[in-house]
């Protein structure tokens, strides 16, 4: 799964621990969702969601969608 | 370590930060959590130091000193380690429902792994047993027993060392 997390952060001129902190998890874990390594639970992708206003499927995206 | 990048938003590069995963091997190979530092992890570094301090030193009391009856000593100790680590399991009970989900995740697979390893090397130091009981005709020392509880400190150091194989994955 791709998404978006790293774009909409630096839109926002957010840190990964800015991030972390606002979602309530480390920011090793930011990281690996930014960079497709780990993709997070739903409860976890509501919070993100709901953090930056959007609905989930415009942050994450299935594999090859990124730039859709 | 951080290092720059870009990122196209829209028709124009901005910069962003992008920082390695940094999950810290000495956090992870000593303590067996994964260097957040948020405070679940520092209590329960803080509290199985202690126990950990405890415990040797009633090993260190129990060796060095004279204290008689020996059998109630051989089996203070044996309580000792059996509470000791029954409070550390506890603590990493507590730990492993305060961290996020991508720590528990590892945390879980990383103990997952060192079930399987514990259970494979068990196995064979049974067949090593029966070789030696049957074949060798080696003696039974009872007292091995004792060490039992133990053995968690042998098996921690294969738990952080699932836990590292697994967090350069993250």
């Amino acid at each position: 799964m791709e998404n978006r997390l790293r774009v909409l952060r630096a839109e926002r001129n957010l840190s990964q621990a800015d991030l972390a902190e606002k979602l309530e998890v480390s920011r090793q874990t930011v990281n690996a969702i930014e960079t497709g390594r780990y993709d997070p639970s739903l409860p976890l992708a509501f919070k993100i969601a709901a953090l930056f206003g959007m609905k989930i499927e415009e942050i994450f995206l299935p594999n090859g969608h990124a730039g859709a | 370590m951080l290092r720059g990048a870009s990122v196209n938003l829209e028709h124009q590069e901005i910069p962003v930060e992008i920082e390695t995963p940094r999950w810290e091997p000495c956090s992870i190979l000593l303590w067996g959590t994964l260097g957040t530092r948020g405070p679940a992890e520092r209590r329960y570094i803080v509290r199985c130091f202690l126990a950990m301090v405890l415990a040797m030193g009633w090993l260190m009391v129990a060796k060095f000193s004279h204290f008689r009856p020996r059998p109630v000593i051989l089996s203070l100790t044996a309580l000792v380690g059996g509470a000791v680590i029954t409070f550390i399991a506890l603590e990493f009970r507590h730990y492993l429902s305060q961290i996020d989900e991508l720590a528990r995740r590892m945390q879980l697979e990383a103990m997952a792994w060192t079930y399987l390893t514990g259970f494979v090397v068990a196995a064979w130091l049974g067949v090593a047993g029966a070789f030696s009981q049957t074949i060798a005709h080696w003696a039974f020392r009872p007292g091995v027993l004792l060490l039992i509880p133990y053995l968690f400190f042998l098996l921690e150091p294969v738990r952080a060392g699932w836990l590292y194989h697994l967090s350069r994955r993250y």
